[in-house]
C-alpha cells in the first residue's frame, strides 16, 4: 500500500517535504503538503508516516 | 418604356401587403420565404450551400456572441496529444497520463487502467484531426458499493477563466462545453462543473452514449450570480467527467444544467452502475474544448510544441533520451558536494509543489575538467523558473571548493521532473 512519509528537513528547508513510498518501498516522488496528489490521500484520511532517521 | 407608380403591391387574395416602396428607392418585401439564391452585387451570393463571397472580406462584430479567432479553448490538451508521465498506468491517481488531466478512484475490486488511447482511423474523431484519447478500462469490480467512484477531470487556472471574456456572474453570458466520448457499455453519465473560489458551485449535466459508438457532446452552460473566480494561478473551475460515483455522492433530487451549491452527497443524480460493474469496459474521451459563447465551434487545433508549451507550466520533465544530458550548472559546495542550478524552460503555474525521480544517484555525474559518478542527490529548493538541487560526491573526487561544474544525467532514458499542477 503507498504512503507517504516525512521526509527529515535540512538546515536551507522551512517547509516539510514528503516522499511516497510504493508498494515496492522505493520511492522516487517528492513532494510539498501543497501537492495535488499528497493532499488527496489526506483527504481520504491518511496521515504521513513521521520521519525515518535511520534513512 | 413607362413607370408604374404605386407604393404598396399586395396578392389579390391576400390580407397584408407584401412589397412595400421606398420613396427614396428600394423596397421592402414581407413575408418573403423561399428565393433559390441572391445576389448582391457581382462578388457576393446566399444560397442554399451558405454565403460566396468572392474577392471581399465579411465583417462582423462577434460570431455565435463571441470571441472570432485567436485561441479559445481553455482546456489545455484537449485533444490528448501530450502524456508526458506515461501512455499506460494501472493502480496510480492523479495525474498520470495525459497531461492536465487528473483522475481518482476508490472502492474499487480491481484497479482500473489508465492509457493515452489512439482514435481508429476513420473514425469521425479521426477524421476532424484527433489522433489519442484520454482512456480508461475498468477493472473487475464484484460489488457496487456507495462509496465507489471513478472519474477524470480538468481544472482550469483561475486567472485564464476570469479573464476569458465570460461573464461568470450573468445568467446570460454562456461557456460551452464540448468533447468526443465513447463507451463499450451503453448508458447514460453524469458530468459536472465544480467552482473552486468562495462558497463552491456545482453545475451537473447527463449525456447518452451507445456502445462502442463516438458521440459528440455539447453542453452550454451560463453564468450564475453566486460564481466566484479569483484572479490568480490557483484552480478557477472543475471539469469533472464521472465515469461513476455511488450513492455516497449523488442523490436522485439533483437538478440537472443548474447551478447549485456544492455538497458531496448531491454532486449528481444517482448513477446507473452498468458500466461500473461491467468488468474491462472502457471509456474514452477526445477533443474537449471549453469556450466562451452559447456555441461550440470547431475544436481549435494547436500544434504540439504549443500545446507541449501550455502543459509545461504545470509539469516539466527533463530525460535523458541519449547519451548523456546536461540540466543544470552550479559549483563544488565543500568536500563531498556540488550545489546544482536547474533552469526550467518554461515557468511553471507556481514553485513546483512535487519532484519525481526515475533516477539512481549513480546515474548523475557532476563535471569539472573530468566526470565524476555521484553519490547521493537531493532537492532542496524551488522557484517557479528553477531548482535547486544538491548532489553529493565522494571524497577524493579532485575537485576543489567553489569550482564550476556542471550536472549530467548519464542514466538511459532516466528523468527528473517537476509538478506544479492544479
Amino acid at each position: 500500500m503507498k504512503y507517504y512519509q516525512k521526509i527529515q528537513k535540512s538546515r536551507e528547508e522551512n517547509e516539510q517535504t514528503y516522499k511516497r513510498i510504493e508498494d515496492d518501498g522505493t520511492y522516487r516522488f517528492v513532494c510539498t503538503g501543497e501537492c495535488p496528489e499528497y493532499l488527496e490521500w489526506v483527504a481520504k484520511g491518511n496521515t504521513a508516516k513521521e520521519v525515518d532517521y535511520t534513512d | 418604356m413607362s413607370t408604374l407608380k404605386v407604393n404598396k403591391l399586395r396578392d389579390t387574395a391576400g390580407s397584408a401587403d407584401a412589397i412595400t416602396l421606398d420613396p427614396n428607392g428600394g423596397a421592402v418585401l414581407a413575408g418573403v420565404t423561399t428565393v433559390t439564391s441572391v445576389k448582391v452585387g457581382a462578388a457576393v451570393t446566399i444560397s442554399e450551400s451558405g454565403i460566396e463571397a468572392t474577392g471581399v472580406g465579411i465583417t462582423c462584430a462577434n460570431i455565435n456572441g463571441g470571441q472570432i479567432g485567436g485561441r479559445r479553448n481553455l482546456i489545455i490538451n484537449g485533444d490528448m496529444q501530450i502524456a508526458q508521465r506515461a501512455t499506460s498506468v494501472t493502480g496510480s491517481n492523479g495525474y498520470v497520463t495525459c497531461d492536465r488531466f487528473n483522475t481518482d478512484y476508490g472502492g474499487e475490486n480491481e484497479a482500473p487502467t489508465y492509457e493515452q488511447g489512439t482514435v481508429a482511423s476513420g473514425t469521425t474523431p479521426y477524421t476532424e484531426g484527433f489522433r489519442k484519447t484520454w482512456k480508461v478500462t475498468n477493472g473487475d469490480q464484484t460489488s457496487v458499493d456507495a462509496g465507489d467512484y471513478i472519474f477524470a477531470r480538468q481544472k482550469i487556472e483561475a486567472q485564464d477563466l476570469a479573464r476569458s471574456g465570460w461573464n461568470y456572474t450573468s445568467s446570460s453570458s454562456f461557456i460551452t462545453l464540448s468533447f468526443w466520448v465513447k463507451s463499450s457499455v451503453a448508458q447514460t453519465f453524469y458530468g459536472r462543473l465544480e467552482s473552486v473560489d468562495g462558497t463552491a458551485y456545482n453545475y451537473p449535466y447527463s449525456y447518452a452514449v451507445s456502445a462502442n459508438t463516438w458521440t459528440k457532446v455539447v453542453k452550454t452552460i451560463p453564468g450564475n450570480s453566486n460564481l466566484q473566480i479569483d484572479n490568480n494561478n490557483g484552480s478557477g473551475m472543475e471539469f469533472h467527467w464521472q465515469v461513476f460515483r455511488g450513492t455516497s455522492f449523488t442523490s436522485s433530487d439533483v437538478n440537472l444544467n443548474t447551478w447549485a451549491t456544492y455538497a458531496s452527497a448531491q454532486r449528481t443524480p444517482d448513477a446507473t452502475s452498468t458500466w461500473w460493474e461491467t468488468n474491462d469496459a472502457t471509456w474514452e474521451m477526445t477533443g474537449v474544448q471549453v469556450e466562451v459563447g452559447s456555441q461550440a465551434t470547431a475544436f481549435e487545433h494547436r500544434s504540439f510544441a504549443e500545446e507541449k508549451r501550455l502543459c509545461d507550466r504545470y509539469y516539466q520533465k527533463i530525460i535523458n533520451t541519449s547519451n548523456a544530458k546536461p540540466f543544470g550548472v552550479g559549483n563544488i559546495d565543500g568536500s563531498t558536494q556540488a550545489q546544482i542550478y536547474v533552469s526550467l524552460p518554461v515557468e511553471m503555474r507556481d514553485t513546483p509543489s512535487s519532484m519525481e525521480l526515475d533516477v539512481n544517484s549513480t546515474d548523475f555525474q557532476m563535471r569539472v575538467r573530468t566526470s565524476v559518478t555521484c553519490t547521493g542527490h537531493n532537492f532542496f529548493g524551488a522557484g517557479k523558473s528553477n531548482v535547486f538541487l544538491e548532489i553529493q560526491v565522494s571524497t577524493g573526487h579532485g575537485f576543489t571548493d567553489g569550482q564550476a561544474c556542471f550536472a549530467i544525467n548519464n542514466g538511459s532514458n532516466k528523468f527528473i521532473a517537476f509538478a506544479s499542477e492544479l
